[in-house]
């Protein structure tokens, strides 16, 4: 186990030091003067020698990268240059907001998604199944950010439900308010999720129930709650974990458009406002943070499934 | 009567589409009804982009069967027009993720030793940037456009066809014909090509049809946040985008092209799923 923690544990890091390698040099194909970008063609030549210097650009390539590693090393990502405040700050701000997203609709879709797929496994074949894996493939097929759009007129505009469509100005200080411009939101993502989750939940249950254990525990005469709930969904769960794990970084970056359709203003929105104000170093930031949420839960979701199931060797 | 529905002309035919998966059916269905969309509108009089006094004008309105969005622009012939652009944008993307993936993968599996090594770490790096992600970092170093997400939605498919084209040039690989054809003095290069890719094809399909429902998708999401597709170009997405800022007058020009795109996307889900289905011989009576 220890040489297996060790090997993943330094595939990981490479992985990390490359996506800094990546983000970091897909600025340098940017083309012309980075500076003359973002300040536009009616800049002095005092300003732009301003941001020049600010920005690093009268440094050498490897010079501004091994400073610029160093910082995020440290935590330190810089200056955003459209909100002149150091980026880690905006994005753990923006972070408050995307976050709960992302953990509320997992959890609403891990309600809804293990439930249902176990029943779909169970009656595999009857109208039940057909109306829980039609429902996912609908769901799976839609684009999440038109389902919130269709979300809004039918609770917002068809049914007068009093939810607000956009998140407070002031965030968090309101809570109620905030919460209730969460809800659309956390269905819209939670429901997409849920329909990925349940034919992974039927499937898992599905194969365990054929296997040999399973037959062996009914031919000792267990009802099938025992052999259902004992039995099978330990073993069926496994590769639920891992999707779950994976959903979860991935979400962080699919929010971004649903983000969009509420009005709420998450990691999402400020990547969009980086990449409009040509804030370099913050879509850098932004785009790293996200790479390294996927890289880590890699990381966990395989030291979780070599914990979970004894068969994975770490050899 | 088997015997004898096997003697009669077509039966043979017949039971050929008969075993085929349901899916594969239904699939390549609705991939011609979105080709019938692209054809229409080549043929459509109607220019997709044409602003008319008629706005907001509601479904079976005379000369626009689904209605005007704000601009009078005909609805009907937008969402034909933005088949077209979601073909044309899945084609390339898909094109890129498939040429560029094929080559890796089968250069790791092939080849194996530290090429492998290093091509792994490098298509896991990829693999940790999503098609999203790739699509910001390229929209703010060049200008947001249809080229750009083509090419970010492209290269964050690159990671999933090498992952399938290294596996099946493994299982390929061990097969006694590759043995056979290197004892006869053929070199590496011509067992890959005439050997081994032949070979190796059918996976690389399925992949193909689902890396198609997952670029269309792609497309359009990055159109309605305004960094695919550029107005005034049909795109499903940008549709979307436009048509939000007056929902609450009409929902029709928001309902449209989200259907167009569930539909186009069910049909390479489907397809995907039909020829796994239909490829594997496990699975094959």
């Amino acid at each position: 186990m220890f040489a297996y923690t060790v090997r993943r544990l330094g595939f990981a890091l490479v992985t990390l030091w490359l996506a800094t390698l990546l983000v970091f040099g897909a600025l340098l194909l940017i083309p012309g003067n980075p500076a003359q970008a973002i300040l536009g063609i009616d800049a002095t030549p005092a300003d732009l020698e301003a941001l020049e210097a600010r920005l690093g650009l009268d440094k050498p390539p490897l010079e501004r990268y091994l400073n610029w590693l160093g910082g995020v090393l440290r935590g330190d990502l810089g200056q955003s240059i459209r909100y002149e405040r150091p980026i880690s700050e905006l994005i753990v701000a923006r972070l408050g907001i995307t976050l709960p997203i992302v953990v509320a609709s997992l959890l609403l879709a891990t309600l809804l998604a293990v439930p249902l797929g176990i029943l779909a496994a169970r009656k595999a074949g009857t109208w039940v199944d057909v109306a829980v894996s039609t429902g996912s493939l609908v769901g799976i097929v839609l684009p999440s950010f038109w389902v919130g759009l269709m979300f809004i007129y039918i609770f917002i505009v068809w049914l007068k439900l009093p939810l607000p469509t956009s998140f407070p100005i002031g965030g968090w200080e309101n809570p109620q308010r905030a919460l209730a411009a969460l809800v659309l939101p956390v269905l819209t993502v939670g429901l997409a999720s849920a329909s990925f989750l349940v034919r992974l939940v039927r499937g898992s249950v599905l194969e365990v129930l054929h296997q040999d254990y399973i037959r062996t525990a009914f031919a000792k005469g267990l009802g099938e709650r025992v052999v259902l709930y004992k039995h099978a969904l330990r073993n069926a769960a496994l590769p639920v974990v891992t999707v779950l794990g994976l959903e979860f970084a991935s979400l962080l970056i699919a929010t971004v458009v649903v983000e969009t359709v509420f009005g709420i203003p998450g990691l999402g929105s400020l990547s969009l406002t980086a990449i409009s104000a040509r804030d370099y170093p913050l879509v850098q930031g932004v785009v790293l943070v996200i790479a390294a949420f996927i890289v880590l839960m890699n990381l966990l979701v395989d030291f979780l499934y070599a914990l979970l199931d004894p068969r994975v060797s770490y050899a | 009567m088997a015997s004898q529905a096997a003697l009669r002309p077509g039966a043979r035919r017949r039971s050929w589409w008969g075993g085929l998966p349901i899916s594969l059916k239904v699939g390549a269905f609705l991939i011609s009804l979105i080709l019938l969309m692209v054809f229409l509108s080549a043929l459509n009089p109607t220019n997709p982009n044409a602003t008319t006094p008629n706005r907001l004008a509601p479904i079976f309105s005379e000369g626009h069967p689904l209605g005007t969005d704000i601009l009078g622009r005909d609805t009907l012939a937008r969402v034909l027009a933005g088949a077209q652009n979601a073909l044309y944008v899945g084609l390339i993307a898909v094109g890129i993720g498939l040429s560029v993936g094929l080559l890796l993968g089968v250069l790791a599996g092939y080849l194996g030793g530290w090429l492998d090594q290093i091509l792994s770490v490098l298509l896991e790096t990829l693999y940790a940037l999503p098609a999203l992600l790739l699509a910001l970092l390229l929209a703010a170093i060049f200008n947001p456009g249809v080229t750009t997400s083509m090419v970010a939605i492209g290269l964050a498919a690159v990671p999933a066809f090498a992952r399938v084209a290294r596996a099946s040039v493994l299982s390929v690989k061990a097969l006694p014909y590759i043995e056979a054809a290197r004892a006869l003095g053929m070199g590496q290069g011509r067992i890959m090509l005439r050997h081994v890719l032949p070979n190796i094809m059918g996976p690389l399909v399925v992949q193909a049809s689902l890396a198609f429902a997952v670029a269309i998708l792609a497309e359009a999401a990055l159109s309605y946040l305004g960094l695919g597709t550029q107005p005034p170009n049909p795109s499903w997405g940008r549709m979307l985008r436009e048509a939000q800022s007056y929902q609450e007058l009409t929902p029709y020009p928001v309902i449209f092209p989200g259907l167009a795109i569930g539909l186009a996307v069910l049909g390479f889900n489907l397809l995907g799923d039909g020829l796994r289905d239909y490829l594997d011989p496990r699975k094959r009576s």
